[in-house]
C-alpha cells in the first residue's frame, strides 16, 4: 500500500511530467517500463508488435499524465492505459484512440521467446497461443496481470459473466492440452521452433515424463 | 469432490490461486484453505504448478529481437519531448499519419513549438529494421510517431545546411532513387526526415541517396543531426544507393552511414556495409563512386569503385570505446568468407545439430554442437549453443564438460539464456557430487533470480545443504 508521502510524490513528479519536465518524463517512462514491458509482452507475444505497443502506450500515459489525480498509486493508473492501448492494438487498430486503422504492420512476423520452463513440453506462450483470441486476453489479464473479473469486463467492454466463461472455458483448455503434453509430449514442429529459439528445455517431453514416472 | 467437479467449478478458482501466490499476492486465509484441500484431493494437480506459475510470469522475460528498455524509453522521450514544448501536445498521430502520406506541408506546423534547441542531442528514429522483403524497411507506428517529432525538427531546424536543398520549400528536395538508380516515384519529391512509408524499401539519408536495409540488420537509426541526415547499422547489412546528382555547383553531397567499427562518407557513392557484431567487423563493398573511410581514430582512407575492404577490431575491442582506436584494415581482399557466408555456416550448424537432437542422435548432435563453439567461437549462436551443448553432456553423464560449457556461456554478462545456464551449471555440479560449490551456485542463482520457477525447489535444497534425497529441484535431464 502506498503511503500518503509516496503518492504526493507519485503526484508531483505525473504532474510535472504533465507540465513537460522532460526528467519527471523519463522518471515516468523509467518508473513504469516494466509494468508496461509485461502487459505487452504478455497480450502480445511478437517483440515487433510488444515493442509498438509499448511506445504507444508510452506515448498516450505521457499525453494523459494531466489526468492523473494521484489518489491511487501511478501504476495501476497507468496500467489500464497500457492495456487499453494494447488491446486495442491487438484488435489490428494499430492505435490507442483517435488515429485511422494502419495495416501495416501486420506483415511483421510474430517470432517469440520461448520460455522453457523445466517441466513443460514448450513456452507458455505458445500453449497461450491455442486459445481463441478472447479467451487468451482473459487467461492473460487475470493469471498474468492480476486483473479481476469486473476489471477484465470493464477493459474488453463484456459482461462479467461472458469473461467468467471465457476464462473457465481457457483454463479448461490450457489444463488438457498441458496434461496432455506432459504425457506424450509437445508435438515435433514446437520442439524444433522451441529449440531454434534456443530454448533447451524444449526437448524436455520425454525427462518431464520420466520425471513423472519416477515420482509414483 | 469428483473430478468433473474439479473440471468444472474449481480449476479457475484454483489456478487463480496458484497465479496469485505466484505473483507475489497474499492469499486470503479461505483461499489458501480452498487451494490446499483442492491440492490435497488432487495430487496430480502438482504436475500442473510449472505451467500456471509459469502463466503468472509471462511477458517478465524479454522476447527475441525486441528493443532495449534503454532504446525504448529514448525513442517515446524523443517522440514526445520535441512536438511538446511550450504549447502543449501536438497530435502526433496526425503528424505520423500526414507524414506517412507524404502530406505533411510547412503550414500544417504554424502552430508547432519553437525550433529544436542548438546543441540538443538529435531526436532519433528508430526505424525497426525486421520486415521480411530483403532490404525492407519497417517504420512500425509507434517508431512512426518518433519520426512524425523528427519531421518537425527536420523541417524547423534540421536540414537546410545542404547546399541547394531547402526542406522548407517544396519540390526542392530530390527525388527518390530505388535500389537500380531509377526514379522509385516519378514527379514525387520528399523533404529531410520524411517518414518512409511502409511499402517502400529504403531510407533517404541525403538529397541523393538511399539507404536500403537487409532483413534482419539491427539497431538501424537515422537521425537528423546538426542538419547532416545520417544512418547508423550497428549489426547487418546495408545497401546505399547514390544517383550521381551535383547539387550544388558541381558538389556531390555526401551520404553518411556510422556503424560501430568506423563512419562512411559516400560521394556519388553506391556500396555495400555489412557489419558482424562477433566478432565485430566491417565489410565495404564499393560499386560506384568513392567512400571515404573515417576511422575512430580519426585517420581515413579512400576506398573506391570496385574495392572492398575488411575492418575488424581487435579482440574485445567492440566493449570499449577507448578500444575503437584499434580498429585496423585487416584485409583487402578477393575470396575471403563475407558474413553473409559465416551467418549461413552457422545456421547450417545448428539447424543439423538440433535435427540431431530430434533423432535422438545425442553424439552427432554434440559434434555438430562442438563444432559450432569451435569454429565461430565469439558468435552470438555459438554462444546460445554452448547451453544446448551443456545440457547434452549432462544427459551424456559427462557433467565435467557440461559444467565447462555452462560456465562459458556464463563467462560473459547477459544472455538470454543466462538463468539456464545458472540452472545449468548447478545441476553439472550436483552430477559431479561438489556439494559446497552447488551450494554457492545456487546462491548465486537465487540471487540473480529470485522468482524464477527453479527458485522454490532450489531453496528447499539449500534448506536440505545441498544433500537430502528426493529434495532436488530437478534432475539432470535425461
Amino acid at each position: 500500500m502506498a503511503t500518503a508521502a509516496e503518492l504526493s510524490v507519485a503526484r508531483a513528479r505525473v504532474a510535472q511530467a504533465a507540465a513537460g519536465d522532460r526528467q519527471a518524463q523519463a522518471w515516468l517512462v523509467d518508473h513504469l517500463m516494466p509494468m508496461v514491458r509485461k502487459v505487452t509482452r504478455a497480450m502480445l507475444s511478437s517483440a515487433v508488435d510488444a515493442d509498438d505497443a509499448a511506445q504507444l502506450a508510452f506515448m498516450e500515459i505521457l499525453k494523459s499524465a494531466r489526468t492523473y489525480r494521484g489518489d491511487a498509486p501511478v501504476t495501476p493508473w497507468a496500467r489500464r492505459i497500457v492495456v487499453r492501448c494494447t488491446l486495442k492494438y491487438a484488435r489490428k487498430e494499430r492505435k490507442c484512440q483517435t488515429a485511422e486503422p494502419i495495416d501495416r504492420l501486420e506483415d511483421r512476423p510474430a517470432r517469440p521467446e520461448r520460455r522453457a520452463w523445466e517441466s513443460l513440453p514448450r513456452g507458455v506462450a505458445d500453449y497461450l497461443r491455442e486459445l481463441p483470441e478472447p479467451q487468451r486476453q482473459a487467461i492473460v489479464l487475470h493469471h498474468a496481470l492480476g486483473h479481476s473479473l469486473d476489471e477484465i469486463a470493464e477493459l474488453t467492454g463484456v459482461s462479467p459473466n461472458t469473461v467468467k466463461g471465457r476464462l473457465r472455458l481457457g483454463t479448461q483448455a490450457l489444463r488438457k492440452l498441458v496434461r496432455r503434453e506432459l504425457l506424450i509430449g509437445a508435438p515435433d514442429d514446437t520442439r524444433r521452433d522451441a529449440m531454434i529459439m534456443g530454448a533447451p528445455g524444449a526437448r524436455d517431453a520425454g525427462a518431464a515424463k520420466q520425471r513423472k514416472g519416477r515420482g509414483r | 469432490m469428483t473430478a468433473r467437479d474439479f473440471e468444472e467449478l474449481d480449476a479457475l478458482r484454483w489456478a487463480s490461486a496458484v497465479t496469485a501466490q505466484a505473483r507475489g499476492e497474499a492469499l486470503e486465509p479461505e483461499e489458501r484453505e480452498f487451494k490446499a484441500a483442492i491440492e490435497a484431493g488432487n495430487p496430480e494437480l502438482e504436475e500442473e504448478l510449472d505451467f500456471w506459475r509459469a502463466v503468472a510470469h509471462e511477458g517478465e522475460s524479454g522476447l527475441a529481437g525486441e528493443m532495449s528498455d534503454d532504446d525504448l524509453a529514448a525513442s517515446v522521450l524523443a517522440a514526445f519531448a520535441d512536438p511538446v514544448a511550450s504549447t502543449g501536445p501536438l497530435d502526433l498521430e496526425a503528424l505520423s499519419r500526414a507524414a506517412e502520406h507524404n502530406e505533411l506541408e510547412p503550414e500544417a506546423l504554424e502552430d508547432a513549438p519553437a525550433p529544436r534547441e542548438q546543441g540538443r542531442p538529435a531526436p532519433v528514429l528508430a526505424l525497426a529494421a525486421r520486415r521480411r522483403a530483403r532490404y525492407g524497411m519497417a517504420a512500425g507506428i509507434g517508431l512512426g510517431l518518433a519520426a512524425a517529432a523528427a519531421v518537425v525538427i527536420g523541417v524547423l531546424g534540421g536540414v537546410p545546411n545542404v547546399p541547394g536543398w531547402d526542406p522548407t520549400v517544396p519540390g526542392a528536395a530530390p527525388q527518390a532513387a530505388s535500389l537500380d538508380g531509377e526514379l522509385s516515384e516519378p514527379g514525387v519529391r520528399r523533404r529531410a526526415g520524411a517518414i518512409i512509408p511502409a511499402e517502400e524499401d529504403c531510407v533517404p539519408i541525403g538529397p541523393s541517396s538511399r539507404a536500403c536495409i537487409e532483413e534482419g540488420a539491427l539497431e538501424v537509426v537515422a537521425a537528423v543531426d546538426g542538419g547532416e541526415p545520417r544512418i547508423r547499422v550497428d549489426q547487418g547489412s546495408l545497401r546505399v544507393v547514390s544517383d550521381d546528382v551535383a547539387v550544388d555547383g558541381g558538389e556531390v553531397v555526401a551520404s553518411v552511414v556510422e556503424t560501430p567499427i568506423a563512419t562512411l562518407h559516400g560521394h556519388g557513392a553506391s556500396y555495400e556495409a555489412s557489419v558482424a557484431e562477433q566478432p565485430l567487423l566491417l565489410i565495404l563493398v564499393v560499386d560506384r563512386g568513392e567512400v571515404e573511410v573515417e576511422h575512430k581514430d580519426g585517420s581515413r582512407r579512400q576506398v573506391r569503385a570496385g574495392e572492398r575492404v575488411t575492418i575488424q577490431l581487435a579482440d574485445g575491442a567492440a566493449e570499449a570505446d577507448a578500444d575503437l582506436a584499434d580498429a585496423e584494415l585487416a584485409v583487402d581482399g578477393e575470396g575471403e568468407p563475407s558474413v553473409a557466408d559465416a551467418r549461413r555456416a552457422r545456421a547450417a550448424l545448428l539447424s543439423t545439430a538440433q535435427a540431431h537432437v530430434e533423432e535422438g542422435d545425442r553424439g552427432r548432435a554434440i559434434k555438430a554442437y562442438r563444432k559450432l563453439v569451435d569454429d565461430h567461437a565469439g558468435s552470438s549462436e555459438a554462444r546460445l549453443a554452448r547451453v544446448s551443448l551443456g545440457r547434452l553432456y549432462l544427459e551424456d553423464g559427462q557433467g565435467s564438460k557440461a559444467l565447462v560449457q555452462f560456465r562459458k556461456y556464463l563467462k560473459r554478462s547477459g544472455g538470454q539464456l543466462r538463468e539456464e545456464a545458472l540452472y545449468g551449471e548447478i545441476r553439472a555440479l550436483r552430477s559431479l557430487g561438489r556439494k559446497a560449490a552447488e551450494q554457492e551456485a545456487i546462491e548465486r542463482f537465487l540471487d540473480a533470480h529470485p522468482r524464477s520457477i527453479y527458485a522454490a525447489g532450489l531453496r528447499r535444497r539449500l534448506d536440505d545443504g545441498a544433500t537430502g534425497e528426493g529434495s532436488s529441484p530437478a534432475p539432470a535431464a535425461g
